[in-house]
């Protein structure tokens, strides 16, 4: 198992690594300067040519994209010196047409570690790098990025890890249940019931829920925004008492993010505990009089989890994402809005920041169902 | 079983408890639709952050609220003004404190001047508004007096004060940094170049803790941000032995409640049921459907009292006037056509379905509110059948029976069919644009809507790739600069004068206008200006905006203002 898990982590390094470059080729390639944005339309000003060098250095703009780069004898070695995209054009036609034979040489500059994608990375002069946390300074809100989604990052992955075991501690037993009497009255009610909150979309069941519980008109239980009182929680609260301030507030966004996985959960766990009990072990282990709950918990549910093991693989990189609606409905401050909204405002490195993250959740969640499926399944290991 | 029943109930009690908790104490709270991007002194750029300023900082001057003229704030009166119109002279007031018990002084006013104008700082956004002070000169014998010498005569020499917040020299430049150089020195990129020490100042000043942190954001008004709770709350606390304690006369000393404290919350749905439980005490921001809804709810209107208040914002449907002819056609280049569209308008429905007849119409480019306006300029009504008469009269006639007007322009056959741009997102904004499109089509014309995020949206309309695009500008008593919207540079420069409207006779009325220095020739060459634009129609002007105000009965002294945000939250007083 040792073994296994270690060959797992070992391919864990070189697809990081190429996530890391996939989201820095991203982050150079987005549209626009960045100088220009973190200027503010500088334009209006036009006397700005210092303000931008200072942004530039201090973004590490002013030096080559990567460790080196692949051009054509015609070109100099400092090229990556033009930032003005429209000089650049010129600079390169006036090459391309002077160059003559240089044209079709190609050359290979090598520039060492003092490279954007070595600071985006590991740091430098201005920044710690990404893989110390540090993503940069937000085009729009010039704050550092990891500051701007630290807090938001803890409610998504918050609500998102627990309607999760929410939705598996629910799902499972019901899956079970509909296992066990696929045809009785109760089933079908079950089924019905599951199906319906699964085609019922988050801002409908939000609003809803708004209006049935929050709503002095109706039942006034639950608040109707936000994830804390109003003046916040006490000064030096222990997180206990944060969390109980917090619960009436949390409840109905939890519902919202937890009903619609229910209907696929247990109808998941339902179909594939259904294949394991026609299967012999299953006859032996009742020919040898082990009770139905044992045979069920015991043996059925654990050799039919390696679906349920997929679908949370696929579902875990999602929990810093949020979600924009339920995040609105409830003014959750959350991964979601903001996401949305660097996206609109085009403050790229919250994008590649919240890009970076998932990708290396994504790559963790599959190591972590490997894992499992060699846990639940040993002929996966042995392998 | 019993245990997990008898769980939930008590859950639900604490639920109801903590949930439903309305507010009693003197603290007032109040909806915010969306945060500030940041509340640095002179960098930052969102409008609520004008809001936040009121309470938390003080102008040299500010606007009076009920009669829409200038207030001497930090100023002992209005200024001094110079025969020539360019040199200013101020007086502050005597007792005004920072929090460290400082005074403020001349060297303030200097310092905002400075740290605004010198290029390391990371406002170059509002620098423009700056450009045109030239010096501040401090009187030698008294530090509280100073001229201000400006470049230019311009009617917002002094209106300009309103915007923007004096900042403390002792808590933002310790070291005097800036004093040391005038202002001219700290523009001149040359000379910047080699002063290592302002540049260190600038880093320091444009750090990220100046933006958000509580706890280097320093004013002279009466509240204090004391606690940002990003994505949820501002609270602004009352200084305590603060000199306005003394000075309750004019409304920017006062502070009756104990505790500000701005809520976010995004959704409609949720903020009328956070009102409805007493949780929110004010709110400016319900939709007119909400707030019509809950001025007709008996249970509601016994605790919450329900004022519309005017504002000096309108919403427009711009129209390309000068369009390339290829990607976009020449549809609107002739007046009459501009016209028609504008008879096209049914104003009457929009009010009605989508303000719910709240809004007032406007009839060029400034709202009915302020005192410049034209009376003169009659607002225009829906008329399909002249609209069609104007339409033929420009050359617009269906020549092939497919029930879409064509004209030969430019010796091609052009139908007339366009897009209307509007930010998406907006369901008043797409349910507008509709009735437009239907509106257009009885006199066939066929428009399609065209929802664009705002970059796109900004981006089309400053390149002029556009054919008709729906907008909103937002306005104040200031009053108007038409150079910024109207003049032909702003639309050759890709600059907000989308249209196209513009000639040499226009710029120089607006040239004349922005000199004008007495008031009374100013509203002359005002109304002239708007007849003008009311003339060539360039926008479809629409309505001016109605704040929806709602405030908790348990506050006292609510007065509603034409001037944003409508109410001034620091004058409302708990009731006994």
């Amino acid at each position: 198992m040792l073994g296994y898990v270690l060959k797992r982590i070992l391919w864990f390094v070189p697809t990081l690594f190429a996530v890391t470059i996939i989201g820095f080729i991203l982050l150079a390639n987005a549209p626009g300067d960045p100088v220009n944005l973190l200027s503010n339309g500088a334009k209006a000003s036009g006397n700005i040519e210092e303000q931008k060098t200072f942004w530039r250095k201090k973004l590490g703009l002013d030096l080559p994209l990567f460790y080196f780069s692949i051009t054509t004898l015609s070109e100099p070695d400092t090229l990556y010196k033009v930032y003005d995209e429209q000089q650049l054009k010129i600079i390169k036609k006036d090459l391309k047409e002077n160059g003559g034979y240089k044209n079709y040489i190609p050359k290979i500059i090598w520039y060492g570690y003092h490279n954007q994608y070595h600071q985006w990375l590991f740091g430098g002069a201005n920044s710690k790098g990404i893989i110390r946390g540090d993503f940069g300074i937000s085009y729009i809100k010039k704050e550092p990025v990891i500051s701007i989604i630290k807090d938001k990052l803890i409610w998504s992955v918050f609500f998102s890890v627990v309607s999760i075991i929410l939705a598996y501690m629910i799902s499972i037993p019901i899956g079970i249940k509909l296992a066990e009497k696929p045809n009785s009255k109760s089933s079908k009610i079950t089924q019905v019931t599951l199906f319906l909150l699964y085609s019922m979309p988050s801002f409908f069941v939000g609003i809803l829920l708004l209006m049935l519980f929050a709503n002095p008109d109706v039942i006034s239980i639950f608040p109707p925004s936000g994830i804390k009182p109003i003046e916040g929680y006490a000064d030096g609260a222990s997180i206990f008492s944060k969390f109980i301030d917090s619960f009436p507030y949390m409840i109905l966004p939890m519902i919202c993010y937890t009903y619609s996985s229910l209907a696929f959960i247990s109808k998941l766990t339902a179909t594939s505990i259904n294949e394991q009990l026609s299967l012999d072990y299953i006859k032996t282990a009742r020919a040898k009089g082990l009770s139905e709950n044992n045979i069920i918990w015991k043996h059925a549910l654990k050799n039919s989890a390696l679906p349920l093991i997929t679908v949370f693989s696929a579902v875990f990189p999602g929990i810093i994402g949020g979600s924009v609606i339920i995040e609105s409905i409830f003014t959750i401050p959350g991964m979601g809005l903001e996401t949305v909204k660097a996206i609109i405002s085009k403050d790229y490195p919250i994008v590649i920041a919240v890009i970076t993250l998932s990708s290396v959740l994504t790559i963790f969640s599959y190591l972590l169902a490997d894992i499992l499926y060699a846990w639940v399944d040993p002929r996966i290991r042995n392998k | 079983m019993k245990f997990l029943c008898y769980s939930i109930l008590i859950l639900l009690i604490c639920c109801f408890q903590i949930g439903c908790k309305k507010q009693q104490n003197n603290t007032l709270v109040v909806h915010l639709l969306s945060e500030p991007d940041d509340m640095h002194p002179t960098n930052g750029a969102s409008a609520i952050r004008a809001e936040i300023n009121l309470y938390t900082n003080l102008s040299l001057l500010r606007v009076n609220y009920k009669t829409g003229e200038l207030l001497p704030c930090l100023a002992k009166a209005l200024p001094a003004v110079s025969s020539d119109g360019l040199s200013y002279t101020y007086e502050i007031q005597d007792g005004l404190s920072w929090d460290d018990k400082s005074h403020i002084t001349a060297a303030d006013i200097a310092f905002t001047t400075k740290a605004s104008k010198c290029l390391f700082t990371n406002n170059p956004g509002l620098k423009p508004y700056w450009e045109n002070i030239k010096e501040i000169k401090i009187d030698g014998a008294n530090k509280q007096k100073f001229t201000i010498v400006m470049k230019r005569p311009y009617i917002l020499n002094t209106w300009f004060w309103t915007d923007f917040p004096i900042i403390q020299e002792g808590f933002y430049d310790k070291n005097k940094t800036l004093a040391k150089y005038t202002e001219a020195q700290l523009t001149d990129s040359t000379f910047l170049k080699t002063k290592a020490d302002i540049k260190q100042w600038a880093e320091e000043f444009n750090s990220p803790k100046y933006y958000t942190d509580p706890n280097f954001l320093s004013g002279a008004g009466p509240y204090k941000i004391t606690k940002w709770d990003k994505g949820v709350s501002i609270t602004l606390e009352k200084k305590k032995n603060h000199w306005s304690e003394n000075c309750q006369e004019n409304w920017y000393c006062q502070a009756n409640a104990d505790k500000i404290i701005l809520k976010l919350n995004t959704n409609n749905a949720s903020a009328v049921l956070e009102l409805k439980n007493g949780i929110m005490d004010i709110s400016g921001m319900i939709d007119y459907a909400s707030f019509t809804e809950l001025s007709h709810d008996e249970n509601f209107t016994k605790n919450y009292t329900l004022k519309l208040a005017d504002t000096y914002n309108y919403t427009y449907v711009a129209m390309n006037m000068k369009p390339d002819g290829q990607k976009h056609q020449k549809l609107f280049n002739d007046v009459l056509v501009r016209k028609a569209m504008a008879l096209l308008t049914p104003y009457e429905q929009i009010n009605k379905t989508l303000y719910e007849n709240h809004n007032k119409r406007v009839v060029c480019p400034i709202s009915p509110n302020k005192i410049d306006f034209n009376t003169d300029l009659k607002p225009v009504k829906y008329n399909v059948k002249k609209a069609k008469e104007l339409l033929t009269q420009a050359g617009w006639a269906d020549t092939d029976n497919d029930q879409i007007l064509d004209k030969l322009i430019d010796g091609k056959k052009v139908k007339f069919e366009f897009a209307i741009n509007f930010i998406s997102g907006s369901k008043v904004w797409e349910d507008l644009a509709k009735q437009l499109a239907e509106s257009m089509n009885k006199a066939n014309i066929f428009a399609m809507l065209n929802p664009l995020d705002y970059n796109g949206f900004f981006s089309s309309v400053t390149s002029h790739e556009f054919d008709m695009s729906i907008g909103a500008w937002q306005s104040s008593a200031t009053p108007e600069d038409f150079s910024q919207l109207w003049s032909s540079t702003a639309w050759k420069g890709n600059g907000l004068n989308f249209t196209g409207f513009g000639t040499p006779q226009s710029d120089a009325l607006i040239d004349s206008i922005n000199v004008s220095v007495d008031e009374q020739k100013r509203i002359a060459l005002s109304k002239r200006f708007q007849k003008l634009v009311y003339d060539e129609q360039p926008y479809i002007f629409l309505f001016t905006q109605t704040r929806r105000i709602i405030v908790n009965k348990r506050w006292d002294n609510l007065e509603v203002y034409t001037e944003y945000p409508g109410v001034l939250l620091n004058t409302l007083k708990l009731k006994d």
